[in-house]
């Protein structure tokens, strides 16, 4: 009986298995690259006035998902910190699923990064947005498209080696 | 005779069938029992909707139960939630070109397998 | 103290395992006394292990949490049962246990072997000590249930809720019954291919060990099935979950083992194709090992994830299954295999059994594995999940039931074969489209799913019994029952399974509704009244009782109990539900979740005949093990030839 065929399945298949053991099972790609940003119609954190995509900035931005119950948003802060003092980009926040003043609370403790803060009590937009894990952030270029998704908490890495040279490409693209 | 034997079948069959097929289905819900099971949690991936506590599939649960309530039908909550959340997160993997060899994969090796063993075992 | 003498006995375990795979290749030139060496150290295995494995139950019991192992998986607080039970509940323990499971199978293969010649035996029970020696070579580097802590805490964490329960206790142990039996069968087909050869006598040798680990999957299984149903909290009993599927692709090879030995065992055709299912069964066992516990699949039975591990059984994998796919590629033309048959013959039947089963087998492999391949093209991450296993799958096991039905056919004659057949297909076709067609117009809830398992069931006990029956009028003695009784029990069980199975999927009716106490909610003709909550604390955790009192046609038959948990170490909660069992429904609450002040969510299901899913699988089991024990007996009577 020939071997050939046999021996290459049978590579073939541990190979799978072996690559498999160094994938990274959790993060799910997004549907939602490439696409404009949903409607919405909610209002704002502080001032309780409405609120909707006509507002978002004319501009690349940073689109980002986060609650005071959320632990890993305290982590990723210091990183939206930076990038608000680093005057490059702007952010824009969802409060996502959270009582009203516990987030402005939160925000007066850790700091305020934001222009201002989209309040989604229900997570209708998180829903549209197909949120599964605050903290998660979004690049949206100045044509309210989608052109990226960072699932967990920003790290100044992060920041430094994939949001700059994408803001950089987007620029370019124009 | 033979034919007797068949006919028992039929008979044994009906019985059981009459018993069983009372269920009610307009209390069943079934679109929405369905479509939770075949929706995946993504936060606790091992499970379906149906089965999560997360507050995610406490969500998702009560948007199914929205859509289905609002008249819409299967394809419809899929898509719907494809587009927010990828393929991933459905049971069903889609008939795609990607997705080929696992839709004909099992009856393709089937027939090879058919055939390589139906040629070497019989008289010629 | 305890466990200083448990990690000495493992490495000699380990010692005990390399004499017993060196003995003979190191010996051999030396001396002919080697056969008593490997005779000794195969036996020695079993009590050096099971000592150790005890001295792990024991520092369990006593708290002992210098051992990183018992500290992660046990505290003070846990109750006495689920100490010793929390010993296999973790990847190190429940490798321990693999391993003394598998030294006990060497044990019985090494008493057992005395009608086989030396020189076989000897390779046989040396291929065993490779195995036991790759274990514990794996159990020692990397997961040694007796490594110590660095620190020792003064408690431990808990262990993991949703095993805190009697299913945890029994299914595991007896999964891995079956699972590590297929090593012997393993072992069996990989020295007769060493010795070029496979005797009738070897076939019928080997069959009650591939029906005993057979028995004890399908026990394993069935009874990871009926916990998940009563502890999950939603009804379900299988969900193609990747650790399911690695249990059930041995299961479905080794049924197929089954029906080739004997066909191996009379007509001494598929010598090499049994041999080979001989390797697939052990090699998927394997591989279910893998997967469990390397982390490469999403699944809710996974094991904490260590890519070190998976590296490690991976390598193992590849040398056992490599290496005894090597040797298949090379000796098994030497075998002479003479394969022609008729295609109306029992032979025909045996082989459609076998590609059915290998087929489905494969369809489970593709769809377990299908998101990682594409994942790792790099394309999108997709999900394989019921409704593919349902579309693909089924189809596949009808024609396989079906074929249950012809069982009576392989007692005829050869020359009436062909037209009993020919017969047999054209009336069941008959009876079908006549059942359908009657259905629609009386029925107006047709369901042809239903139809066809219910024909299936009606199909082989039918068959099965009638035959029985028939041949007890012309032979005129009650030993027409038994002297197959355990094929047809298992046959029977089969038909029962079936039936259990496709009634439930089809009539089940699911409720969930929003209610508060008081009200009364119904279904069918029974009514729910949700008659009372509370508060109480368990030893470990924290509980809210709901009490509902079930009235069947307005008379009260039951009070079920469904119930919420938190654990003290979870945040998770966990849904315990109230069940009333019966054998023609069984009827489930549980409680979601707490909507405003009283009122909560509720779930009811009504579930039909989901009892016979584990009957039937019961049958089976003891189908398995009646067969062992008569043959065994048969065996005594009939010297081998």
């Amino acid at each position: 009986m020939k071997i050939k065929i046999p021996l290459i399945i049978f590579i073939f298949f541990i190979s799978i298995l072996f690559f498999g053991l160094f994938i990274e099972t959790k993060l799910i790609q997004s549907p939602l690259i490439g696409k404009k940003l949903p409607n919405y119609e909610l209002v704002e954190l502080n001032t309780g006035y409405k609120s909707d995509i006509r507002m978002l900035p004319r501009e690349t931005f940073l689109l980002n998902i986060w609650a005071s119950w959320c632990l890993e948003c305290i982590r990723e802060h210091n990183t939206l910190t930076i990038i608000n003092e680093d005057k490059k980009l702007k952010i824009v926040g969802v409060n996502y699923k959270d009582k009203r003043e516990d987030a402005l609370g939160w925000l007066s403790i850790y700091g305020n990064p934001y222009i201002y803060n989209i309040y989604d009590y229900t997570g209708e937009l998180g829903l549209d947005l197909g949120v599964y894990g605050v903290p998660e952030t979004f690049l949206v270029d100045k044509n309210r498209v989608i052109r990226a998704k960072y699932i967990g908490a920003i790290t100044n890495d992060i920041y430094q080696q994939e949001i700059i040279p994408m803001i950089e490409k987007i620029n370019e693209d124009d | 005779m033979k034919m007797i034997k068949y006919f028992i079948y039929s008979g044994i069959c009906l019985l059981f069938m009459q018993s069983i097929a009372t269920a009610d289905t307009k209390l069943n819900d079934a679109l929405y029992n369905q479509m939770i099971t075949e929706i995946r949690c993504m936060v606790c991936q091992n499970q379906n909707i149906a089965e999560s506590e997360a507050p995610l599939a406490i969500d998702l649960r009560n948007k199914v139960r929205e859509m289905v309530d609002e008249g819409k039908d299967e394809d419809y909550i899929k898509k719907y939630m494809s587009e927010r959340y990828s393929d991933f997160i459905l049971y069903e993997p889609s008939f795609s070109p990607r997705n080929l060899i696992l839709w004909i994969g099992p009856f393709l090796f089937l027939a090879i397998i058919s055939y390589y063993f139906f040629r070497r075992s019989f008289k010629k | 103290m305890i466990s200083y003498i448990g990690s000495f006995l493992i490495l000699l375990a380990l010692l005990n395992a390399s004499l017993l795979v060196l003995s003979k290749p190191m010996l051999s030139k030396i001396t002919s006394g080697y056969d008593a060496l490997i005779l000794s150290t195969s036996k020695l295995q079993f009590p050096l292990v099971l000592i150790a494995f005890i001295c792990l139950i024991i520092s369990f019991v006593d708290d002992d949490f210098s051992l990183k192992y018992i500290s992660s998986n046990s505290n003070s607080a846990l109750p006495f049962f689920y100490k010793i039970s929390a010993t296999w509940a973790g990847h190190e323990g429940s490798m321990l246990l693999w391993c003394l499971i598998l030294s006990f199978w060497t044990f019985m293969a090494s008493i057992y072997s005395k009608s086989l010649d030396m020189q076989f035996r000897i390779k046989f029970l040396s291929v065993m000590g490779f195995l036991n020696l790759g274990f514990l070579l794996f159990l020692v580097f990397t997961s040694n249930p007796f490594e110590k802590n660095i620190s020792i805490p003064i408690d431990g964490k808990d262990l993991n809720p949703l095993l805190q329960d009697f299913g945890l206790i029994v299914h595991p142990p007896m999964l891995y019954m079956g699972y590590v039996g297929l090593s012997v069968v393993f072992s069996f087909a990989v020295t007769c291919l060493l010795q070029n050869d496979f005797k009738k006598e070897w076939a019928r040798w080997i069959r009650p060990w591939a029906l005993m680990s057979w028995s004890f999957l399908t026990l394993g299984i069935a009874l990871g099935s009926w916990w998940a149903y009563y502890e999950l909290g939603w009804g379900g009993w299988w969900f193609w979950d990747p650790v399911e599927n690695a249990s059930f692709m041995p299961w479905l090879i080794t049924t197929a083992l089954i029906h080739s030995l004997i066909t191996c065992e009379q007509k001494s055709m598929f010598k090499n194709w049994t041999i080979l299912l001989s390797i697939m069964a052990f090699s998927l066992s394997l591989l279910g090992t893998f997967l469990v516990r390397s982390g490469i699949l999403i699944s809710v039975h996974s094991f904490a994830n260590d890519p070190a591990r998976g590296a490690f059984i991976l390598l193992f994998l590849t040398i056992v299954v490599g290496g005894s796919l090597l040797i298949y590629f090379r000796n098994s033309p030497k075998i002479k295999d003479n394969i022609s048959f008729d295609f109306f013959s029992r032979e025909s039947f045996f082989l459609i059994n076998n590609i059915l089963l290998v087929t489905a087998t494969f369809t489970i492999l593709l769809g377990t594995m299908y998101p990682l391949f594409l994942d790792l093209l790099g394309l999108e991450k997709i999900s394989v999940g019921v409704p593919y296993y349902n579309a693909v799958f089924l189809p596949i096991m009808t024609p396989l039931a079906l074929l249950a039905g012809y069982i009576p056919i392989l007692f005829l004659s050869k020359n009436k074969d062909k037209k009993y057949l020919i017969n047999h297909l054209f009336m069941s076709l008959l009876v079908i489209l006549f059942l359908s067609f009657f259905s629609m117009i009386f029925f107006d809830n047709f369901n042809f799913s239903t139809l066809l398992g219910v024909f299936i069931f009606i199909w082989i006990s039918f068959n099965i019994i009638y035959d029985l029956i028939k041949r007890y009028y012309v032979s005129n003695t009650r030993n027409v029952f038994f002297i197959n009784i355990g094929m047809t029990l298992a046959h029977l069980g089969l038909a029962v399974f079936i039936l259990g199975a496709t009634i439930v999927e089809n009539n089940k009716i699911e409720k969930e509704i929003v209610a508060k106490i008081g009200e009364t909610i119904k279904i069918k003709n029974y009514a729910f009244k949700f008659t009372n909550l509370s508060q109480y604390e368990g030893p470990n955790y924290t509980g809210i009782k709901a009490q509902f009192l079930v009235y069947e046609n307005n008379t009260l038959i039951t009070e079920l109990y469904p119930e919420k948990r938190i654990y003290a170490s979870n945040d998770m909660p966990m849904t315990e539900a109230g069940i009333d069992p019966g054998l023609s429904r069984d009827l489930y609450i549980t409680l979601g979740s707490l909507i405003n002040d009283d009122v909560w969510s509720i779930r009811i299901y009504h579930k039909p005949f989901i009892r016979l899913i584990w009957l039937g699988a019961l049958m089976m089991v003891l189908g398995g093990v009646l067969s062992v024990l008569s043959k065994r007996k048969r065996m005594k009577i009939a010297p081998l030839r």
